[in-house]
């Protein structure tokens, strides 16, 4: 039987300070209201990072669950643009250059 | 003065005007277009008695920025209740982003998904909002 890769969406974010702490931030705020099992299935990591702007990744279904993490943090986090590749999202506009 | 932006005002603008506007208010006993509900348990008695059918109740997402999770959990048990309560007394349930500034604003996926973590179709609710935003400002039409 073939092994499949789970389903992974990419977003782009903008936020202050540095890529790192917003992600941890968003990490603490998913398990906070979904819980840590919830959190360790949604995979969230970074990706990619320019100033003040990210990609992060995470699984598709966790999706719902992140994007309302990122709309409940304070400070802001603001949701730019979300897609299945990251080259799809360079496409629709997001700055992010190839930091890792 | 932006395109495609629906502006709101405390009160009626005094003349014509080039425009497309809702009043807002929150306070029950002078009701606009929208009254804003920042806490739907404590005037829901109020709301009851006193609110007019077609009236939109606005729930603002930027309080719960604030809040933990337990307090989250709670908005979003008053989120379904009000959604029912529009429902219900024919009025329009309607959520925003509650932005200051650009940083706030939220991107229409994430009030999506916000709906739909709690219980509510987004495809129906934004038909129904389209159509009462069109059927408001159609009252509100004073163009100078």
């Amino acid at each position: 039987m073939l092994k499949r890769r789970s389903k992974r969406r990419y977003l782009s974010i903008k936020h202050a300070g540095e890529p790192g702490d917003s992600v941890n931030a968003i990490i603490k705020r998913f398990s906070e209201l979904f819980g840590s099992i919830a959190a360790e299935k949604a995979n969230i990591r970074l990706v990619q990072h320019a100033e003040n702007e990210s990609i992060i990744k995470c699984r598709l279904e966790q999706l719902e669950n992140l994007l309302v993490a990122i709309t409940l943090m304070d400070p802001p986090i603001v949701t730019i643009g979300m897609s299945g590749s990251i080259k799809q999202l360079r496409r629709r506009g997001s700055r992010v250059v190839g930091t890792k | 003065m932006r395109e495609a932006a629906i502006y709101r005002l405390r009160t009626p603008p005094s003349g014509a005007v080039n425009y497309p506007y809702l009043i807002v208010s929150e306070n029950i006993n002078q009701p606009g277009d929208l009254l804003l509900i920042r806490d739907f348990y404590k005037v829901k008695k109020e709301l009851k008695k006193k609110i007019k059918k077609g009236t939109g109740l606005e729930l603002t997402v930027s309080p719960t920025r604030k809040m933990d999770g337990s307090s989250v959990g709670k908005w979003f048990k008053s989120l379904r209740e009000l959604y029912a309560f529009c429902h219900a007394s024919r009025c329009q349930f309607i959520l925003s982003s509650g932005a200051r500034s650009e940083y706030e604003m939220v991107s229409g996926p994430c009030l999506d998904a916000i709906l739909k973590v709690g219980g509510i179709d987004p495809e129906n609710h934004w038909r129904n909002l389209g159509e009462w935003i069109e059927e408001r400002l159609s009252r509100n039409v004073s163009y100078a």
